[in-house]
């Protein structure tokens, strides 16, 4: 194509190329549109509808939103961990962002993606990447902060949640044998059994020094998600509702913990520093003191994430023919 | 379920326009100027044209030279029925809004 090659043409040239590529022809079409036009004013407003409508389609959100986001969160975490101190803990820290960051565009590779085209897949690949971000910034901040040399939680919570984002990934692929009944029976009964824990945590405080509650609410709504899911979905479906299930509860139920312990009246803390000096001390040493329990809650979720994981990879795997077969959904990509 | 979407003013405006001369082929700018649409509302329009099946799209045969061949649209037999049977009037059956939002 000639071109005129003015500020206007390479700006229209180059959102162009943000189209997916079922959309290139429109970018195309455009350009040779102002290729036509004469006065520069015209061209620039011209030009500048050709932008708006290039940067307001969902699709090129998706398509560019993606690295964007990517880095951004590395930048954010280079930040956080920029002045810690000693030199391995930071550098475990930073490998632990981009372990996690390089987890999240395996994401968009097989057998992890691309993410299928409908809601209740990207709601819940999208929801979930946000609550193992949020315990993931929480943690990479606490280990940050510490002034002791102990990096031997960097790798432990690089494959925690590298693990958790990976089951959620192999979920929400456009592969996965879940349907999207399947996915929202495992989102509202992890979200039920979510809830159910916040509730008695609020009506029945302190917050537990154990996790026994936690797991046995999440336990709960994996039965009742695997039960639902069996009634016209067969054994795969229970499983994949079930472990689906479990792993938004565990999300939701850490996130909530996080959130409760950390700026939570102190009625809600067990008292677990007994010999502090002040009341105060005491309190915050005690909301320090009780993520440690909740480190077995966090254990348990990753082994139901894990498992979700290697059920769908060899699920796809099985199934993986067909599933080539039905080809790109347009403007999905 | 069959859902129904009205068309809004702007899409009965670039329907009645090119039903004005269905067998002709005319270029975005041209057709934009004509309905007093900028680049940015009109280029949606002809897309969601396309996508339903009311518009058809072809590249400019012969550009003089020195110019890329241009992007030309005309109605098909169904847009020119739609157009015909009263724009305002028409809802248009088919596809959802999620769907048409999917397209892109």
């Amino acid at each position: 194509m000639v071109s005129r090659r003015d500020a206007a043409g390479r700006l229209v040239a180059s959102v162009a190329h943000l189209l997916p590529p079922g959309r290139r022809e429109w970018g195309a079409a455009m350009q040779a549109e102002l290729e036509a036009i004469g006065p520069r004013g015209e061209r620039w407003r011209f030009a500048a509808g050709c932008v708006r409508v290039v940067v307001t389609r969902p699709a090129v959100w998706r398509r560019t939103g993606y690295p964007l986001l990517v880095l951004a969160l590395l930048v954010a975490g280079v930040h956080t961990v920029a002045g810690v101190s000693y030199g391995p803990l930071r550098w475990g820290l930073v490998g632990l962002v981009g372990a996690l960051l390089l987890v999240v565009g395996l994401g968009r590779v097989r057998p992890f993606g691309p993410v299928a085209g409908g809601a209740a897949a990207r709601g819940l690949r999208t929801g979930g990447h946000l609550l193992v971000g949020a315990l993931a910034a929480e943690a990479v901040a606490s280990m940050a902060h510490k002034t002791n040399h102990d990096i031997a939680g960097v790798p432990v919570y690089t494959v925690m949640f590298a693990g958790y984002l990976l089951g959620l990934a192999a979920l929400t692929a456009r592969r996965s044998p879940a349907t999207t009944r399947t996915l929202i029976i495992g989102v509202a009964a992890g979200g039920v059994a979510a809830a159910g824990w916040t509730v008695l945590v609020m009506a029945f405080p302190p917050i537990p020094a154990d996790p026994s509650a936690a797991v046995l609410f999440t336990v709960a709504g994996m039965g009742a998600a695997g039960w639902v899911a069996a009634r016209r979905g067969g054994g795969a479906a229970e499983l994949l509702a079930g472990a689906c299930a479990g792993t938004v509860a565990t999300l939701l139920i850490l996130n909530v913990f996080s959130v409760l312990v950390a700026a939570g009246p102190a009625w809600l803390i067990t008292p677990l520093v007994p010999h502090a000096l002040t009341p105060a001390d005491r309190l915050a040493g005690s909301r320090i003191e009780i993520h440690d329990p909740y480190l077995w809650m966090l254990l348990f979720g990753w082994l139901i994430a894990v498992g979700l994981c290697a059920a769908v990879v060899r699920r796809s795997a099985v199934d993986g023919v067909s599933a080539d077969h039905a080809g790109p959904v347009p403007g999905i990509d | 379920m069959t859902r129904s979407r009205r068309l809004s003013p702007q899409t009965i405006a670039v329907l009645s326009a090119l039903a004005a001369d269905p067998s002709a082929w005319r270029h975005g700018y041209e057709l934009g100027r004509q309905v007093g649409l900028k680049a940015g509302s009109l280029y949606p329009i002809l897309i969601r044209l396309c996508d339903r099946g009311l518009l058809e799209a072809t590249w400019e045969s012969d550009p003089p030279p020195g110019r890329p061949a241009r992007h030309l649209y005309r109605l098909t037999g169904e847009g020119a029925r739609v157009a015909g049977e009263g724009a305002a009037e028409e809802v248009l059956p088919g596809r959802s809004r999620s769907e048409l939002r999917g397209a892109w």
